[in-house]
């Protein structure tokens, strides 16, 4: 589970979210895969193209 | 932590815990209202006043003006009914003693050095514990974090270093290590 929460904070850091967003992004990813939208990885995580198309669509309903 | 030739007044100076500590307190009082797993399966608390968030895409929902994140830390739950931890708490099927901490009031906050193992006291009985242990250094995470109100970001991490920050600032970007000169091919190294 570490190494999971590891990749995923990479993953943001690497995309230049804050702390903030990281947390709000991570609760967005989290309440798609309890509503049957998760990825296709193990247990519904989600892969890092999977990622990477979420975080574009969650930008983008900032601007 | 402590050697031979610190003493354990000294240790807690240097560590600055003493800066730490009324940061803590400021989760006092607070109600928890939500006890809940995030990506990752990482168990988070929410405390505080409901705050609406940011993106639109969470339109309706709220987070905590306060929220510890566990970061994959081994947790524990004890109650007057029962004891649970992160070994058998399951996310798809939230434990009566999760949901037992909705509701509940802060009585006091603790941090056990040099371990970093966190503890609140809940006014109804219940205690939340993080234990780190020796395989959460491997990782760099810290051992549990916690948002504050006005953008506030607190977290403890291996060998009880802490950080206080703000949490609405992208991290700032790695400088590029110089790369290495490939060595030129056929070169003969000298022994």
């Amino acid at each position: 589970m570490k190494k999971d929460i590891r990749r995923f904070r990479r993953f943001c850091r690497a995309n230049g979210l804050s702390e903030e967003e990281r947390h709000e992004f991570s609760d967005y990813l989290h309440q798609r895969k309890q509503s049957g939208y998760g990825g296709s990885a193990q247990r519904g995580d989600f892969t890092m193209s999977e990622l990477r198309d979420l975080l574009t669509e969650f930008r983008a309903e900032e601007d | 932590m402590p050697t031979k030739t610190m003493s354990f007044s000294q240790f807690l100076k240097r560590m600055q815990f003493g800066r730490l500590y009324p940061i803590l307190q400021s989760l006092k009082g607070k109600k928890c209202w939500k006890a809940e797993f995030t990506y990752g399966g990482e168990m988070c608390l929410h405390f505080g006043a409901r705050v609406p968030y940011a993106n639109p895409k969470m339109a309706g929902k709220s987070k905590g003006a306060w929220i510890l994140g566990t970061c994959g830390t081994p947790w524990h739950i004890v109650t007057p009914c029962g004891s649970l931890s992160s070994e058998n708490g399951s996310e798809q099927e939230p434990a009566p003693q999760i949901k037992g901490l909705e509701g509940s009031t802060v009585a006091n906050v603790g941090v056990s050095v040099p371990d970093g193992a966190l503890t609140i006291v809940f006014t109804n009985r219940c205690r939340f514990l993080v234990t780190p242990g020796p395989r959460d250094r491997r990782y760099d995470l810290p051992y549990w974090e916690l948002f504050l109100p006005d953008h506030g970001y607190l977290a403890l991490g291996g060998e009880n270093k802490w950080s206080y920050s703000r949490s609405n600032v992208p991290p700032r970007r790695q400088p590029r290590s110089p790369r290495r000169k490939a060595p030129l091919r056929g070169a003969v190294r000298r022994a």
